[in-house]
């Protein structure tokens, strides 16, 4: 067994400890991620997704490369770890998988087109002096324009920071 | 090989015939660190575990993968309480869990003159690609973190726990890699395992 010293990186995931706090981010993860969808001079966006996008199976649209959706959408979901910001485009896109259409990779697309933007950011863990757990929760009721399905959304804080 | 040699993972043998060998082959990594340089080159060999049929190759599976929920929350209780954070490597991790069950592998790529013909590997130890491996590996690690009185947590089974008075020390597994939190970190756990 091999003492690596203070946490830097695990799975992906780079952790900085200062006196402030603990910051844990994926930048290296994003980084890797444009290059390899050759979007490393993108134009940024700045949001990760269209407001009321609207998005859902179109009746004989053109489909897209489901392969490479499919690689996509996971990258993104991994990098939703340190990311809660993208967190409801992905979950909106990954609704998709199983037959990705030409809307739902360009959707797909704007998502790193806003990391590109924000390659830095990620989570900041600091003392709030408690342990308090808070829950927040959120719904939209009949939203999908497929099904009428409903999307809810919920957030946890454990000593003022975000955990889940 | 080496690491392999000193482990004694495997003994040759003649094939009886009823069984069946696995395949290997050797896998090479470069590994960067977190800017990208390089750190160091790394050779691994690996079984072709899917190749092996359940119930005669092996029983048992399952993998030690640490939740990320679990590992944000220590994130935060070490923020709120100043607890360091450290982090430990296993090497070789897979090479230490003793085999249940008789595999039988090919000579490694590139030794095969070490061997003669029909002469197979017969495993002892737990290999890369081998489908029980993680199961045997955290099996061992288990019992081993049992003895030096850590409680296995019940919702998170790669998360264990130990309190002395007011101490405590939080350590995470995912599968080869640990990340230990808490009050009172334990530098020398043990070099053992």
């Amino acid at each position: 067994m091999k003492d690596l010293g203070g946490l830097k990186y695990f799975l992906g995931i780079e952790v900085l400890r200062s006196n402030k706090g603990i910051f844990i981010s994926q930048r290296k993860y994003i980084m890797d991620l444009l290059a390899e969808t050759r979007m490393v001079d993108c134009k940024p966006a700045d949001t990760p997704m269209q407001v009321n996008h609207g998005l859902k199976f179109e009746e004989g649209a053109n489909l897209a490369d489901k392969e490479r959706y499919q690689r996509l959408v996971g990258k993104l979901i991994y990098l939703s770890h340190t990311r809660p910001d993208i967190a409801y485009a992905v979950g909106v896109i990954s609704q998709f998988m199983h037959q990705p259409q030409k809307d739902h990779m360009e959707a797909a697309m704007r998502i790193v087109r806003y990391l590109k933007g924000t390659p830095g950011s990620g989570i900041m863990f600091q003392k709030h002096g408690h342990l308090n757990i808070e829950a927040y929760t959120d719904a939209d009721w009949a939203g999908h324009p497929n099904d009428r399905g409903s999307t809810s959304g919920y957030f946890t804080l454990v000593g003022g920071n975000f955990v889940i | 090989m080496e690491a392999l040699e000193k482990n004694e993972t495997w003994e040759k043998c003649i094939l009886p015939t009823e069984k069946k060998p696995v395949g290997c082959r050797w896998v090479f990594t470069i590994k960067h660190k977190a800017d990208g340089t390089i750190e160091r080159y790394k050779a691994r060999l690996v079984a072709k575990g899917y190749t092996q049929t359940y119930g005669i190759d092996y029983s048992e599976t399952f993998s030690p993968i640490a939740k990320i929920d679990t590992i944000r929350i220590l994130f935060s209780i070490a923020a709120n309480k100043n607890w360091p954070l450290h982090q430990f490597d296993v090497k070789n991790a897979f090479l230490h869990g003793d085999l249940k069950e008789e595999v039988y592998m090919e000579a490694p790529p590139g030794f095969s003159e070490d061997f003669q013909r029909n002469e197979v590997c017969k495993l002892k130890k737990t290999l890369y690609g081998l489908k029980q491996s993680l199961c045997t590996w955290f099996g061992r690690f288990t019992v081993a973190m049992k003895r030096y009185e850590y409680k296995q947590n019940n919702s998170d089974h790669t998360l264990f726990l130990k309190r002395k008075e007011d101490l405590i020390t939080c350590l995470i597994i995912y599968v080869d890699d640990m990340i230990i939190i808490g009050s009172d970190i334990e530098k020398n756990i043990t070099t053992e395992e």
